[in-house]
């Protein structure tokens, strides 16, 4: 069940390619307007992109290139489903009954879709809903009906938009768990902001931006050394970039030099980037002397509380310190620090090209 | 029940109105009267003695009998082209689609006199169909199908708006989730577009229906008032009114009445959820 996707929607600024093996699931992450539902769109037939071809499993979803339409499968016959942040219940239908809107457009008899969608809510922990009217129901009972709804179709592509985005956090926990469960060998593409969502649900990563992919790779290896900015600050790391200045050393447009350690030596000249964890990060009032250490000056741009420690903001740098040590350096924002991180603490790794060269 | 007390007025939270200046209460009782004091001068007017028998008179009962049939079959009509119209125009994208949706509201602004013209030269024995329905042995104008097109043509509007816009304000989210579940278009629109649009539905039909029932302009022009076969209600009180007054207003009092229910059914349709 392999999925190969490109297309260009010149709309909404949407630029991308991707390969998936069957059976895993994706990550979609991206600022918003990056082109992440478009994407969603063009796979399930909602959205004709000006440009582009999806197969899945060997069958051509659609093919359009610059002669014209080749070949465009309608919605309802390409089997994949989509569930979005709204669950999007039918209202005039109890759930059972949205449980069994796909069997029974697939022709089934009424009893038939009905015992499988029965078989289904319980696959999801919903099963005693199934006599509720679509509308009774807490967001994360309907969002476990979606879920079933969905999954009864019998989808071989499943396309989730931020599925427990407008869930509390508890309940989300729990759908999340049920997901995790579910989507286990199913080929799916998920989109989403929660890094929750990344580390318990996918096996890879692709970032977005304005319409392009920045960045892919395992999920593992993404949420360890995120190489965009924007998959750095979704799991809470620094990213630097710069130029390879030595195997183990590289130089940052302002000229700060930034020593680590790297998996293989970096070639001098070629772009590089350096990832630490902000709790690596300690802040000094003066330049520290002593042990050889990166540092860096700045004004503080913001102080935000972060559990039981202080993040501080400066510039796009991250430092986590207690509020004992706030207290003690007596920081407000505007002050100009020192931020200094030992170089055992900093991961050093050849920079990828622009259009994102897949690692794996 | 919640507790007695906390519906009585005295407890009540009100609205404070923003944007009602005092003084719209005098034009707006000026309003009310002048819809208001019609019936009710129609209402003194009826003399209640003889309105059993003027309302069961032979041309009372035909004139009836055919304005019901004819506004159901005109209510059917419109239903079945105008539903599909309402979603063309809500949902398919073409060139001149702003003419069409102008085109299909031209019957409301229309007077109706003028549009009874117009079908007679399209359906007229020397119209533009006429004459080709004339050779295959149809004759539209002055039969009862020529009062059913005129209704339908008058009626029609009422229903392709409360639908477009219903349609519009439902939106596409479910036809989409409906359509990745493997729902064909079809199964689309009979499964949950039109459940969806069920109160929009229910009441521009209510209002096809009741604007159909008081066509006069239109039928008259176009089929004439023939007793049982084109003299709809309407038409009977427009021509009772000259020899027999009250026999008209009797008669009124029961388009009224039909007129009251029809909006009545039409405010209980409300959305269920």
């Amino acid at each position: 069940m392999s999925l190969h996707l490109a297309a260009s929607v010149p709309d909404r600024q949407l630029d991308v390619a991707l390969e998936r093996p069957g059976g895993t699931s994706l990550a979609v992450l991206g600022p918003n307007g990056s082109g992440k539902s478009s994407l969603l769109g063009v796979l399930a037939g909602l959205l004709a992109p000006a440009r582009g071809r999806v197969e899945l499993d060997g069958r051509t979803l659609l093919d359009v290139d610059a002669t014209g339409v080749r070949a465009w499968v309608p919605a309802h016959r390409r089997r994949v489903a989509l569930l979005a942040q709204d669950p999007l219940l039918f209202p005039h239908l109890d759930v059972l009954d949205n449980v069994a809107f796909g069997p029974r457009s697939a022709g089934l008899p009424r009893r038939e879709a009905r015992a499988l969608a029965r078989r289904w809510l319980g696959e999801v922990d919903a099963g005693d809903l199934a006599d509720r009217p679509a509308h009774a129901l807490s967001g994360g009972q309907a969002q476990r009906v979606a879920l079933a709804r969905a999954l009864a179709a019998e989808p071989e592509l499943l396309l989730l938009d931020e599925p427990l985005a407008s869930l509390d956090v508890d309940v989300a926990g729990a759908v999340r768990a049920t997901l995790g469960r579910v989507l286990a060998g199913r080929t799916t593409i998920l989109v989403t902001h929660d890094v929750l969502d990344v580390a318990l649900l996918a096996d890879d990563v692709v970032v977005l931006e304005a319409g392009r992919i920045v960045e892919a790779g395992p999920a593992r290896d993404v949420m360890r050394m995120p190489r965009s900015a924007f998959a750095a600050s979704l799991f809470g790391l620094n990213l630097v970039t710069g130029v390879a200045i030595g195997p183990e050393a590289l130089r940052t447009p302002d000229g700060w030099i930034v020593a680590g350690l790297a998996d293989q030596p970096l070639s001098q000249g070629e772009p590089a980037l350096a990832v630490f964890q902000p709790a690596a990060v300690s802040v000094h009032l003066h330049a520290p002397s002593g042990s050889p250490r990166n540092t860096v000056a700045g004004l503080v741009t913001a102080l935000e509380p972060l559990g039981h420690l202080v993040r501080v903001r400066v510039g796009d740098l991250k430092a986590d310190i207690t509020p004992a040590a706030v207290a003690d350096l007596g920081l407000v924002v505007g002050n100009r620090v020192h931020l200094a991180v030992k170089a055992a603490e900093v991961t050093l790794d050849p920079a990828p090209t622009r259009e994102g060269s897949p690692r794996r | 029940m919640p507790d007695s007390a906390l519906r009585s007025p005295r407890l009540r939270t009100r609205q404070a109105p923003v944007g009602l200046p005092h003084w719209a209460a005098l034009p707006a009782g000026l309003a009310v009267a002048f819809l208001g004091l019609p019936l009710l001068a129609m209402l003194s007017r009826v003399s209640w003695g003889q309105f059993p028998a003027l309302v069961t008179s032979e041309s009372s009962r035909a004139a009836l009998a055919l304005s019901l049939r004819t506004s159901v079959a005109a209510t059917v009509l419109c239903l079945l082209l105008g539903v599909p119209l309402a979603l063309v125009l809500a949902r398919a994208r073409f060139p001149g689609q702003h003419l069409v949706r102008a085109l299909a509201l031209l019957p409301l602004v229309l007077p109706p006199v003028v549009a009874g013209i117009a079908l007679l030269y399209t359906f007229g024995r020397r119209g533009l169909l006429g004459e080709t329905l004339q050779v295959a042995g149809i004759q539209v104008a002055f039969s009862t199908t020529a009062v059913v097109l005129a209704q339908t043509f008058v009626a029609m509007p009422f229903l392709v708006i409360s639908l477009e816009g219903a349609l519009r304000t439902v939106g596409q989210r479910y036809d989409e989730v409906a359509a990745t579940l493997g729902a064909s278009p079809t199964t689309v629109l009979r499964r949950v577009t039109l459940p969806l649009l069920a109160p929009a539905l229910a009441s521009g039909t209510v209002l096809a229906f009741a604007r159909a029932l008081g066509e006069f302009g239109a039928t008259i022009t176009f089929a004439g008032s023939l007793q049982g076969v084109t003299r709809t209600l309407p038409l009977e009180i427009y021509l009772q009114r000259e020899t027999d007054a009250d026999a008209a207003v009797a008669l009124s009092l029961v388009l009224v009445v039909v007129s009251a229910v029809v909006i009545a059914v039409s405010r209980r349709t409300r959305s269920p959820w």
